[in-house]
């Protein structure tokens, strides 16, 4: 396993009898970024992250986390990482103040000023002894993340982190996730929240039905995933003259008076269907994003 | 970690408002029973409610002083009733996630639970005690105007305290184990509620009884050799059964070994649970 990642999973399986609720997932988490996990529900993405920390044993695969490996046997290392996994844990009958010096029991460098620290950096300052259980969704949602922050991770997984939020909410954390990743704190994030992934992740892994169906920056999906508009006298023709062209991997739709072509270059494009005798009257990138490259990939309409 | 593991037990288990409810029901009907006993023992004519008044006094009232405490009354039946509430929220609230995703280790994790677990149970019988102690304490003044204390049977006080708080452990890792078994408090104290309070007296009575080989067993069950250990300890208890109890040495290895095997089980099955979410 490299030491230039901090977190490493290497063909990870779960099958429970016979439903595979992961199937060969390998992420590859390097220092300071901010890495995003993507896909629908039930694609196995909490059930990755339950490997990742130690709860879930994995049918086969392996993970090492900042180079040691990780089991529900051996999870020592799982010190450095601050978890918020799914809806989050904490003690419902106790404050959000009592909940963190509890959780500070576990870290000898935890005092008294870093949980007021805490406290204040999600929020929550001033809800002084309330018990958790009169708490929204969203104040859950925000003791999760000071929780997760409690022991200044190195490396921080959330699941869902910003469910439940307002948009005001969200967009603090968004500048919080950002400004841990500034001092060198990694972070893996999981979310349906396309927009907000856009925004704050480095990279993304999608998956689907288990499987990684796609890795990378998020710049590079946004241009693999590009798609060309053209507008022609004739869609139907456009659309078979375009497929000549291509090796089977482009991904071609008759959208009314326009035809929608991915996965080839538009000098290309225009150059054929001028050849084939059919003029372009219009010729325009549509604008992508995370949410339609997520929709195309999770639901398995694109190719390649 | 272990020690920073036991504190946090400790913090979450005596933070929990249950047991503080628990300990004051505790408190309330050993103060209620022993003034009512004392009452009716004052109003009785003759040695009937001499012989009641002389349990609620010193030097024999600190000989039965945990009584409350005990496996098959109150105290046990609060202190199942505390586990099995306590370890199935760790589910519920999905706090089993926040620990282990924490690099708790789970063996540490457990072995700090089974420590604060039986500090549980000894705060149980310390409570039984002191109230007990205080009350009688009382009672003494009233009727015998000083405590008596030359009188007192230290020795036979601290090895009752002892067998109090030992038989409490098989009940409470019987819970334990099956709270971790099914991950719900609903079952795992009526189960154990139901053992204490009706299977094991009536099989542990009609066997006894009855003799024959249904005796043999039933003399081995965590009841029969409690009550071989207090037999053993107080010789004026009255026992219809003394001559068929195990002998102390047998009686407190198999304390143990019901302990031992219940907390076991337990921990192999925590071991390899999944926290899924």
């Amino acid at each position: 396993m490299s030491a230039e990642f901090v977190l490493e999973a290497q063909h990870l399986r779960k099958y429970y009898h016979s439903v595979h609720a992961v199937e060969d997932i390998s992420l590859h988490i390097k220092p300071g970024e901010i890495f995003g996990f993507l896909g629908p529900n039930g694609a196995g993405k909490t059930t990755t992250i339950g490997m990742i920390l130690g709860l879930i044993k994995p049918t086969a695969g392996s993970i090492t986390v900042f180079g040691d490996t990780v089991t529900p046997f051996h999870n020592t290392v799982l010190r450095r990482v601050g978890t918020m996994m799914g809806a989050p844990s904490m003690l419902m009958g106790y404050s959000a103040r009592q909940n963190l010096r509890m959780l500070a029991r576990l870290y000898p460098q935890v005092n008294a000023e870093r949980i007021e620290y805490v406290l204040k950096l999600v929020g929550l300052k001033d809800v002084n002894n309330r018990p958790v259980k009169q708490f929204s969704t969203g104040m859950k949602q925000r003791l999760g993340l000071a929780l997760a922050l409690l022991g200044d991770p190195d490396l921080l997984i959330l699941d869902e982190p910003t469910n439940g939020m307002d948009p005001v909410g969200m967009h603090e954390i968004r500048l919080l996730l950002r400004d841990l990743a500034s001092q060198g704190k990694t972070v893996f994030i999981s979310s349906h929240l396309l927009h907000e992934m856009q925004l704050i992740c480095d990279r993304v892994a999608i998956v689907r039905q288990g499987t990684l169906v796609a890795e990378g920056s998020v710049v590079e999906l946004l241009a693999r995933e590009n798609t060309t508009r053209v507008k022609t006298a004739d869609p139907n023709r456009a659309a078979a003259l375009c497929k000549e062209i291509g090796n089977g991997s482009e991904n071609i739709r008759i959208n009314g008076v326009y035809v929608d072509i991915q996965g080839l270059v538009v000098e290309q494009i225009v150059e054929h269907l001028v050849q084939g005798g059919l003029t372009p009257t219009e010729v325009f990138p549509i604008q992508n994003n995370l949410e339609n490259v997520f929709l195309q990939l999770a639901q398995g309409t694109t190719k390649g | 970690m272990l020690w920073r593991a036991i504190l946090l037990e400790k913090d979450k288990v005596y933070g929990r408002l249950i047991l503080w409810i628990e300990l004051a029901i505790l408190v309330a009907l050993i103060v209620l029973i022993d003034v009512l006993e004392f009452v009716v023992g004052q109003n009785l004519p003759g040695s009937a409610g001499a012989l009641l008044v002389d349990g609620l006094t010193w030097p024999r009232a600190l000989t039965t002083a945990t009584q409350f405490a005990g496996s098959h009354t109150i105290g046990g039946i609060l202190l199942v009733i505390v586990i099995g509430v306590i370890t199935s929220r760790e589910y519920s609230w999905r706090t089993f996630h926040l620990w282990l995703s924490r690099g708790v280790s789970r063996t540490l994790l457990l072995e700090a639970k089974c420590i604060v677990i039986f500090l549980l149970s000894l705060t149980i019988v310390v409570i039984s005690l002191i109230i007990s102690v205080i009350l009688t304490g009382i009672f003494t003044l009233i009727v015998h105007n000083n405590l008596q204390i030359d009188q007192v049977q230290w020795g036979t006080i601290i090895q009752n305290f002892l067998i109090t708080d030992y038989g409490l452990l098989p009940y409470a890792a019987l819970t334990f184990v099956l709270t971790i078994l099914s991950r719900s408090s609903i079952v795992s104290i009526s189960v154990v509620l139901v053992l204490i309070l009706l299977v094991e007296p009536v099989a542990y009575n009609v066997f006894m009884a009855w003799g024959g080989i249904g005796m043999q067993i039933v003399q081995y069950l965590p009841l029969g050799l409690e009550y071989a250990l207090n037999s053993a300890v107080n010789s004026s208890t009255p026992s219809v059964f003394l001559r068929n109890v195990p002998a102390p040495w047998l009686a407190v290895l198999g304390i143990a070994l019901y302990t031992l095997i219940f907390t076991g089980i337990a921990i192999w099955r925590f071991l390899y649970q999944e926290f899924t979410d």
